[in-house]
Formats: C-alpha cells, structure tokens, sequence
C-alpha cells in the first residue's frame, strides 16, 4: 500500500465512523430530550453565576428554576444581584419584585498588628480555623481577626483581602452581600449591615475593661457612652459587647450627629468608612507616660 | 543468649529520650502556692458544681466541687485558706474554662493521714472511697477512675495492666512514682484487683527504666499475698503507653475498632493513679497534690516535683530560678502530645503529666512543606491510619470528605506522624481540623 493510499483509507473510516456516532447521537438528544422552560433561561441570564448559595439554594440555576416553578419563591432573593437582578426577573416569572436592600459585609474588628498585641508566634497551618482550635489564636485578643484570610479563600467576587496590617479589608464595590465570609469566619467578626448603614463598632471583645485596654488600643472598654447618649435608643448592650439596631438608628435619621461615634473614647464606635486610629488613645497613654 | 524485648507490631517512632536529664532526681515538695485555681472540669464528663459560697474557710482536703451523681470527680482542696470565687482563667488546653480560686493562707498544715485496713470492706465501699478522692486516670484524658474499674455486669475482665511505660519523652514522673511509691503502688493494684475480682496483674514498664523494673520485682517476691503479678519490661518505642499498644504488647490482644478495652478483657491504669488509689483507699486522702516533670534546657533548675493541682505555672517556675534566657517554647505535658502555652498564669490539672521549657535548639520551627507523598506517616502511625490522606484533603478544603478514611474512632493524635514527617507537616493540626470539619457537617444535615 502506498502512503496515499493508507491517508485515504484513513480519512475514510473516520468520516464513517464519525457520521455514525452523529447520528446516534443526534437520534438519542431527540429520544430522551427533557423539555426545560424556556424562561429558565431567561432567568438565569440575569443572574450573576457566583453560585454563592446566599438565595438558600445550591447555586443560581436551582434558584432559576425554583422562582419560575415554585409560586412561593420570591424574584428578590438573588443578593448579588441586587435590585436589578429582582426587576428583570419579575416581569419574567409574573410576580412582584418587593425592594431589594442593598447590603454589604463590615468587619467588627480594627486590631491591626499596629493596635492589637500578641501573645504567642503560631508556626501551624495558616487558616483561622485551625489557629482557633488553639487558644483561640496567637493574638491576645480571642475575638479579633485572626488575618489568615478563610474568607478571601471563599469569595466569589474578589472582594475581601487581608492586607499588610493582618486584619481582612473589604472592597465595599465588588462586596455584593452574599455572606458567604460571614458564615465561614471562625471569629465570628464579620457582619451584614445594609450599605447606607450609618455607624460601626469596630470591636467583638467580650473581655474586661481592664484587659482590652492591655491587648487592644482600639478596644471597647465597655464605658457605654454610646449607649447613654443615642437620641434613637439605637444603642444596647447585650452584657458582652456593644449592639446596635441599625433599623432604629438608619430610621431616626442625621439629626443626631452621630453622637455616638463623637463620644466614643477610643473610637471604635466610628462612623461608616472612618476606621479608628488609635490616635484618641495613644494621646491619653502618652500623658501617662 | 539476646532475646528481643516485647513491643506492639504497627508503626511507632523513636524520638529521643532526655529522660536522664530528670530522671534520677528524687521528688520534691514544692511549698505551698498563694493562689489555688482548680477548673470545674479536670476529666472526661460534666464539670464539677462548686459547693461552696465566696469567703468561706477550707481546709487540706477539703470537697470544693461535686459532680453529684454524673459522670466525673470530685474536687478537693488542696491548701486551706478561704473560697474565694468562681472566675474565668487560661486553660493550658481549652484555652479558657471556669475555676474556683482559693486563696491560701499560707500555713502548711496538712492532717495525719492514718492507715485504715481495706481488706474486706465490701466491693462498693472500695468504690465509694475512690470516687470520693476525686481520682482520674491520669494517664491522659482523665477517664474518672471510679467508672473505669465499675464494670457492667457481663463483662468479663482477666487482667489488669498498669501503664509503667510513660513513653513521652522528658517525662519522668511515673518513673520516680515506681521508684520511690512502688509499695503503695502495688497495694493500690490490690485493691483494683479486689474490686474487678481478678487476681493477674501486670506491670509495664519501657525497658529504659532498668532501676524500677528491678525494684518491683524485689517487691513483687516480697509479697505474700495471693495475687500474680509480674513486672514486664517491653521494647522503648512511642506510643508505647497508650492503651492499645500496651494491650498488644502485654497480652497480645488487639482491640477492635471502636469498642471498650474491658471487651477483650483488660483494665488499664497508670501507675500514678493506681498509687493515688492506695492514697484514697488506705489513707483516706483525697487526690488534690501530683508529682510532674520540669525539664528542658529552659528552667534554671530541672525536677521532679510533688505540686498542688491547680498551682500557677509561674510559682513552680519562680520555686525553680525562672526560665534561662533563650527559652523559646512552654509546654504541658510531653513534647509529643502536649500543647504548648503561652501564659504562665495557666494552672496545673489533674491530668498534667510534666511542664516542658524547651530552647530554640530543641524545638523545630521551620516552616512546613507540601506533601511529597513519601509515606513515611503511614509507616509510623500505630493504628494503621492514613494521615497523609487526611492531611490534603484539609489542605484542599475538602475536611469533611475526610471521614472516608475512618480515623476518627482510632486517632488518637499520638503525633508520630507529625514526627516522621520529612515535610515537617503538623499533620496532627490537620487531623484535628478534619475533625471539627466532620464534626460541623454531620450537625449540618
């Protein structure tokens, strides 16, 4: 046999080959075809495809069909989306989109390496979880972020880093509220809040006065300032720790002036995006000295 | 002419000993501590309830907390001074827990312990006096002594072991125990032995401790009464001391995967508890004082010390010259399964075997590698696991997909993976991560 001859007898059994499994193919697709909604599609084209699950289902096709087949499912539970996603798929699916509070995740914690001490060097694996099944981590606060990243390892959208001071920072555009971090985070240090939240406590300590202000100076000191002076009684504590109700303080409105955040001794009590500095504390101790 | 000494088949390592730093310093006493803090919980099962009321009076001896009728210990006393409160301290294990503090008042005033005759008191009296003193087992978990040796009704025990190998390297305290309590000791087996109805013990004990093999078979041909006992020297090799590998070395009888060691008919204790047993039994003395080993090259001053439970870490190394200057690493218990602290405020508990001031040259701090598949863990692990496999599941975020390989029931964190581990990984970490992972997941669905 020639070498052409091969090459076409090549070419040959594969064409044959080829058609065959074609039209075995094509016959079985028509066979067992499933008809899906259209709609769904549709759907899902609004969706952003993170599969983050924050919707309670296990990713954004099974929401897509869910809000098309089940009546009961809400169009508005696509956090990431947001508003727009809820208006697209309204129309689509003939239910009302209620409105979408946008939200976005804050990290209750400002102990940087700068502000926060530490009491051990941990050498062990470098995730928050497996710091925290050992004395709760190498800082000597036990409630603060640990800085080992388990929640950028889990976002879908980029948007929370920890930076060069050790404590997580949140990029507020990419953030789309999906609270996968939230539930990831041994701490429990992070936290949703609606975007146009006005005020922040950027501590989780349940400690003692006398030891925050050891191993933290951007601590609560449990001094409740805060508490006595918000004109809305927005402002509780719960035994442990500062809680604000943001519903309360959002509704009561600016004509307060945020006298919480201006009272706040060491700042931590802060206005949105304005982060403690340590600086009101380390005037005081540097009297002291 | 040379015969091979008894050992366990599977797996095990062979760290170095530094057991002749400390092991022929006689026990001391340490004096008596200010501050006393016992935590509620010092064993396997519900915490203690504290019986008392803030400023009141206590003496040597006395019962602080009672567990009632659950599972666990009670907790005694032992300075007297006054009840001072309930407070929140540092756990060397669990990182925080409750804790009664007493405060002492400084007087040294312990009372007579008086011999009683044991010999024919009723199998439950014997009972009632080892749950009144409070005893664990002190060989780890702390296992409350009382319900170990309570068997059900069916189960068939034929021996007893007493736990001589203290295979942990630096420790030397059950060593000194056989040494200088080997008396008592063995009158405390008796008295097990009395109460499972069984007349075989064996004693065994890691051939490194040449000197206390010898003592007790001086005091077991001594002894006149009608039990069988016999001191048997087996192979050094980590985990030598643990139940099950101590078992098989013994009798030969392996131990199915999760059931109770009283299934293949054998009771295990350690040789210290099984003296805190004549302590409770014959001098009606509670369990509130236990010997431990201070060693490494960090402390001024290395012993083997008699100390109050619930003593601070910092009077035992204040009563030692403190720690030298280039000591880098605390820890409880033995370097392989201790853990390491970071607060010398931690107090002494029931189940403290030694503290440990290590230097920088004598522990390992380099950073960990990824997994080179070598299998050298797998060679090491006495129980047949496969901590590599564990180990990059956790690594890759899938923790809970672990369970597959069936080492939860078995592990019990020995470290002599972690050990031979080239990569230097903490596989041990991982296997504790890959357990609270299963553990999340099972809640979940």
């Amino acid at each position: 046999m020639t070498l052409a001859s091969i090459a076409l007898w090549g070419i040959a059994i594969f064409t044959v080959i080829g058609l065959i499994f074609g039209v075995a193919l094509a016959a079985t697709a028509r066979r067992f075809h499933v008809a899906t909604d259209p709609v769904i599609d549709d759907v899902y084209a609004f969706l952003p495809a993170a599969n983050c699950g924050a919707c309670g289902f296990p990713g954004c096709r099974s929401y897509a069909e869910a809000v098309v087949s089940n009546p009961e499912v809400a169009p508005n539970l696509c956090i990431p989306g947001g508003q727009a996603t809820a208006s697209g798929i309204a129309p689509l699916t003939g239910k009302t989109a209620k409105e979408v509070t946008p939200i976005r995740v804050v990290l209750n914690c400002h102990g940087t390496n700068d502000f926060a001490k530490f009491e051990a060097e941990y050498n062990g694996v470098k995730t928050c979880e497996a710091a925290t099944l050992i004395f709760g981590g190498a800082k000597s606060c036990k409630f603060g972020c640990l800085g080992f990243g388990d929640c950028t390892r889990v976002c879908a959208f980029d948007a929370i880093k920890v930076g060069k001071n050790g404590i997580a920072e949140i990029d507020t555009v990419k953030c789309t509220g999906c609270g996968k971090c939230v539930s990831t985070c041994p701490k429990h240090v992070l936290q949703l809040l609606p975007l146009d939240h006005r005020v922040q406590v950027s501590c989780s300590s349940k400690d003692k006065p006398a030891k925050v202000r050891n191993i933290c100076s951007v601590g609560c000191i449990s001094c409740r300032k805060c508490v006595k002076v918000c004109p809305a009684q927005a402002v509780s504590w719960d035994g442990g720790r500062i809680v604000i109700d943001h519903e309360k303080c959002m509704a009561y409105g600016p004509d307060c002036k945020e006298a919480c955040a201006e009272g706040c001794p060491t700042g931590i009590f802060h206005k949105k995006g304005v982060f403690p500095t340590g600086a009101k504390k380390k005037e005081k101790a540097g009297v002291a000295e | 002419m040379f015969k091979t000494k008894k050992t366990f088949k599977q797996g095990g390592v062979h760290p170095s000993e530094h057991k002749d730093l400390t092991c022929s310093l006689p026990i001391e006493k340490l004096p008596v501590p200010k501050d006393i803090l016992l935590f509620t919980k010092q064993h396997v099962g519900s915490p203690a309830e504290p019986i008392l009321k803030p400023k009141d009076p206590v003496t040597v001896g006395q019962k602080v907390g009672s567990t009632g009728t659950k599972l666990g210990a009670e907790l005694h006393s032992p300075v007297s001074g006054t009840f001072k409160d309930v407070v929140n301290w540092v756990h060397p294990v669990t990182g925080d827990d409750m804790a009664i503090l007493i405060e002492s008042d400084g007087s040294n005033n312990t009372p007579e312990y008086k011999r009683n005759e044991w010999k024919g008191l009723p199998k439950e009296e014997l009972l009632r006096l080892i749950q009144e003193a409070g005893i664990v087992g002190l060989g780890g978990a702390g296992f409350p002594a009382h319900t170990k040796i309570n068997l059900k009704p069916g189960v068939k025990v034929d021996t007893l072991i007493l736990n001589g190998a203290e295979c942990e390297p630096y420790l030397t305290c059950d060593h000194r125990v056989m040494l200088e309590y080997g008396k008592e000791m063995i009158e405390g087996a008796k008295i097990i032995l009395t109460i499972l109805g069984i007349k075989k013990c064996i004693i065994a004990i890691e051939d490194n401790k040449q000197d206390a093999i010898e003592s007790l078979n001086k005091l077991i041909k001594e002894d006149k009464d009608d039990f069988i006992f016999e001191a048997l020297p087996m192979q050094v090799k980590y985990p030598q001391g643990s139940a099950d590998q101590i078992m098989e070395t013994a009798t030969g009888r392996i131990r199915p995967s999760g059931v109770r060691s009283s299934v293949i008919g054998i009771i295990v204790q350690n040789v210290a508890t099984t003296k805190t047993i004549y302590d409770a039994v014959v001098l009606r003395k509670p369990y509130y004082e236990k010997v431990i080993t201070v060693s490494g090259h960090g402390i001024k001053r290395r012993a083997n010390l008699l100390v109050p439970i619930g003593t601070k870490l910092k009077d035992i190394v204040d009563y030692l010259g403190g720690t030298t200057e280039d000591c880098a690493k605390i820890i409880f218990g033995g370097p392989m399964m201790g853990t390491a602290v970071s607060n010398l405020d931690a107090p002494i508990t029931k189940t403290t075997a030694g503290i440990l001031f290590l230097t920088k040259d004598e522990i390992d701090d380099k950073p960990y590698g990824p997994c080179i598949n070598c299998g050298f863990c797998l060679d090491a692990c006495p129980m047949g696991l496969d901590p590599r496999s564990v180990s990059i599941y956790v690594e890759s975020g899938h923790g809970a997909e672990a369970k597959k390989f069936n080492f939860e029931d078995d592990c019990f964190e020995c470290g002599s993976c972690a050990f031979v581990c080239p990569a230097k990984r903490p596989l041990v970490q991982f296997i504790k991560i890959a357990r609270q992972q299963i553990n999340r997941a099972a809640k979940k669905s």
